[in-house]
């Protein structure tokens, strides 16, 4: 028995920093024999733990923390239960080597919690925000599919979630509902014990538990897109309902016009650091910023995104238009109507971006038929805590102009998902847009049927 | 005769089924009659015990433990007072085993050889010698003393570098093996979940290491009413809660539970 702490330490000193260690030899396996491991230390950050089951190497973090005991588990759980090798049994040579590392990241996550380590609480890095954001930036789903796969029902998790949506909300209801298919997965596989999910018994080229983490695999499978397709987005359920049929969205065709016109200004308010001041309120940087601005200073940014139904029913005259082009300065403003039945007529337009503006607006096509569309365009333009807002007076049509609640729904969702803040009119719009300027953020809400599918789905 | 390599079914909760390397090399080397043979490696995997039982014991097994104190006397022998105020010879160990029953010469089992002080390592070269060079006078009798054949020699010592032995006295044994596991004889009175760290923590890196004599402790603790937990903070002190920590891991096996 050796005592576990360093000896190196000062005289003088009457604490002592505890160092813990893992112990891959106490653990049973019954398709392989025994044999010694070399375990080294490492720090505790994504990617520098590691388990070698075939030369039995090991990297782990060696601190007395929560974390560090969690990472520990997790390599432990590695060298307990994954096999030596990627094993495909027919039926599932089809499945990528990301998606099958990712199942069985899974699997140890669900099994190292299920046996007692606090995953969900403490094991996290802190990179999995900027990770997240980082990969919506990139628009890359497969990575944003298999991040929330590897993560699943640890506190890394939320980080990633967070991250994602940051730059990508559009893709967080599709990962939600992925997140929640792979828990539910894991209960019912553990329902009944781990005699399966965690066995060791050889099969195949594996184990038994890997198992179940070709049926994570075959899950994740599913939901990525084909390596070889130029596509850098999720394949998005709102596509399925822009058909062009009845019940379905319009597809969405964008008319390129010309932004000739400077609007001077800018909307929204930003932050920065700033060495004078009154009210301290960044006193962390006296010891993080080498220049100490602890003051705070505002200033404008473009930004924000409008959308605005320019169908008959919202009966918007061409000098309201340009009211609110004016009123919103530095915003990205979108224009949508869709001619009923029509195929090859522009429905979609950006009037304003980047402080420019059209010559002339142009006119409406008599229905809304894309609305879905025009907001998830609309969102993939704006900027974290740019204020959306959505002029419409809430009756979401189809392509063929007629009013849907399927769509209506959609609608709702986004509004929900994309925290969207909708008006009747251009009046309100203008009204908001006015509030946003003064730094104030603007609530999320619907407007005549959309708000009352809000209010519904809410209830249920 | 223990040399044998009985096959162990997992099944029936006894060892495995094959023996391990090293074991099997102590058993081959005793059973063709090699009788000079170092065995070392960590401790606690049953060097010694394999010394005084494996092989062809016949003439009795005697133990030697070296010590920076021990003189020549423990080997050879020395004189004894008597009650009636005479003095008496007691043969040492190594004498006695050369002596043996009688009719075969014994086996001596010289434990951690490395510490024996220069004048005894010198003794020991002339006693260890092959059978046709080694002899001795005795004090008393004034005899020469040969040893009986069949008399062999088993040294043990816990040094990883064999080079740190004295050459000569190393030249005398042809064959080391080093032992890096326990015996799987000694593995079978444990439970089914111990086996497997006891036998690679013997030879584990610092401070994963832990002899068997640890688990068997652990398992007495546990089966004489202690809780898990409790036993291994007795048995393995600061470390417990990494071993409790890979025991709860290991628990998702369920080969653990049957």
């Amino acid at each position: 028995m050796v005592p576990d702490t360093t000896d190196s330490r000062p005289a003088t000193r009457t604490t002592s920093v505890r160092r813990r260690y893992a112990m891959p030899e106490w653990l049973n396996r019954r398709d392989r024999e025994p044999l010694p491991w070399t375990v080294s230390a490492g720090p505790v950050a994504r990617g520098e733990a590691f388990t070698d089951l075939t030369t039995c190497r090991m990297r782990i973090p060696l601190g007395d923390d929560e974390t560090s005991r969690c990472v520990r588990a997790h390599e432990m759980m590695h060298a307990k239960v994954s096999p030596l090798s990627l094993w495909r049994p027919e039926g599932s040579t089809h499945i990528r080597d990301d998606a099958l590392v990712t199942a069985e990241e899974f699997r140890v996550n669900q099994l190292i919690k299920a046996v007692g380590f606090p995953v969900d609480r403490h094991l996290a890095d802190g990179s999995e925000v900027r990770t997240g954001e980082r990969i919506g930036s990139n628009g890359d789903w497969n990575a944003a599919v298999l991040s929330i796969a590897a993560t699943c029902g640890t506190r890394a998790s939320r980080g990633a979630f967070t991250g994602l949506r940051r730059s990508r909300p559009e893709w967080i209801p599709r990962l939600r509902a992925f997140d929640r298919h792979l828990k539910k997965t894991w209960a019912r596989a553990s329902a009944s014990g781990f005699d399966v999910v965690a066995s060791t018994q050889p099969w195949g080229e594996a184990t038994r538990g890997w198992t179940f983490t070709l049926e994570i695999a075959h899950a994740i499978e599913a939901v990525l897109l084909d390596p070889t397709s130029s596509s850098d987005c999720a394949p998005d359920d709102s596509n399925g309902l822009a058909t062009g049929a009845r019940g379905s969205f319009a597809r969405p065709i964008v008319a390129d016009l010309p932004l000739v016109h400077r609007v001077p200004g800018r909307l929204r308010t930003s932050r920065t650091a700033a060495l004078t001041g009154r009210h301290p309120r960044h006193l962390q940087r006296l010891l993080t910023d080498p220049e100490r601005r602890i003051f705070e200073r505002r200033t404008r940014a473009a930004g924000g995104v409008i959308v605005v139904d320019q169908s008959g029913s919202m009966r918007l005259t061409d000098e309201q238009v340009w009211d609110m082009l004016r009123a919103a300065p530095g915003c990205t403003v979108i224009g949508y109507s869709h001619e009923a039945r029509s195929t090859t007529v522009s429905n979609l337009w950006i009037l304003a971006k980047n402080g420019r503006v059209v010559d002339r607006v142009p006119r409406g096509n008599g229905g809304n038929g894309v609305d879905g569309p025009a907001l998830h365009w609309a969102a993939s333009m704006r900027s974290r805590h740019d204020p959306f807002i959505w002029v419409c007076d809430g009756y979401v049509t189809d392509a063929y102009d007629d009013h849907d609640d399927a769509l209506t729904r959609v609608c709702a969702d986004l509004v929900s998902t994309y925290r969207i803040h909708q008006v009747p009119d251009i009046p309100s719009a203008i009204a908001a847009l006015s509030r946003a300027a003064r730094g104030s953020r603007l609530p999320v809400q619907g407007i005549g049927p959309v708000q009352a599918m809000r209010s519904q789905a809410q209830h249920s | 005769m223990t040399t044998d390599s009985r096959v162990f079914d997992e099944d029936k909760g006894t060892a495995p089924s094959v023996l391990p390397g090293c074991w099997q090399d102590v058993s081959d080397t005793l059973g063709a009659g090699v009788d000079r043979l170092i065995l070392y490696g960590p401790p606690g995997t049953g060097k010694t015990y394999a010394g005084l039982t494996l092989g062809d014991v016949r003439g009795g097994a005697f133990r030697l433990i070296c010590t920076e104190d021990m003189t020549p006397a423990d080997i050879t022998g020395h004189f004894l007072p008597t009650a009636s105020g005479t003095w008496t010879w007691l043969d040492g160990s190594v004498v006695r085993a050369w002596k043996g029953n009688g009719q075969c010469g014994g086996r001596i089992v010289a434990d951690e050889i490395d510490r024996a002080s220069g004048d005894v390592l010198s003794l020991l070269l002339n006693m260890f010698d092959s059978d046709g060079s080694a002899s001795w006078q005795h004090p008393e009798t004034g005899l020469e003393l040969r040893p009986v054949e069949g008399f062999s020699v088993v040294m043990t010592t816990n040094i990883e570098d064999l080079r740190d032995i004295p050459q000569a006295l190393r030249d005398r044994f042809p064959i080391a093996v080093r032992i890096d596991q326990p015996h799987p004889d000694a593995l079978a009175t444990l439970p089914i979940a111990l086996r497997t760290p006891a036998s690679v923590s013997a030879d584990a890196e610092h401070p994963r290491r832990f002899s068997i004599r640890s688990f068997r402790a652990f398992d007495h603790l546990q089966r004489r009413g202690l809780s898990t937990e409790r036993a291994a903070r007795l048995v393995f002190g600061p470390l417990a809660d990494d071993i409790l920590d890979a025991i709860r891991i290991d628990s998702a096996d369920p080969l653990v539970r049957t």
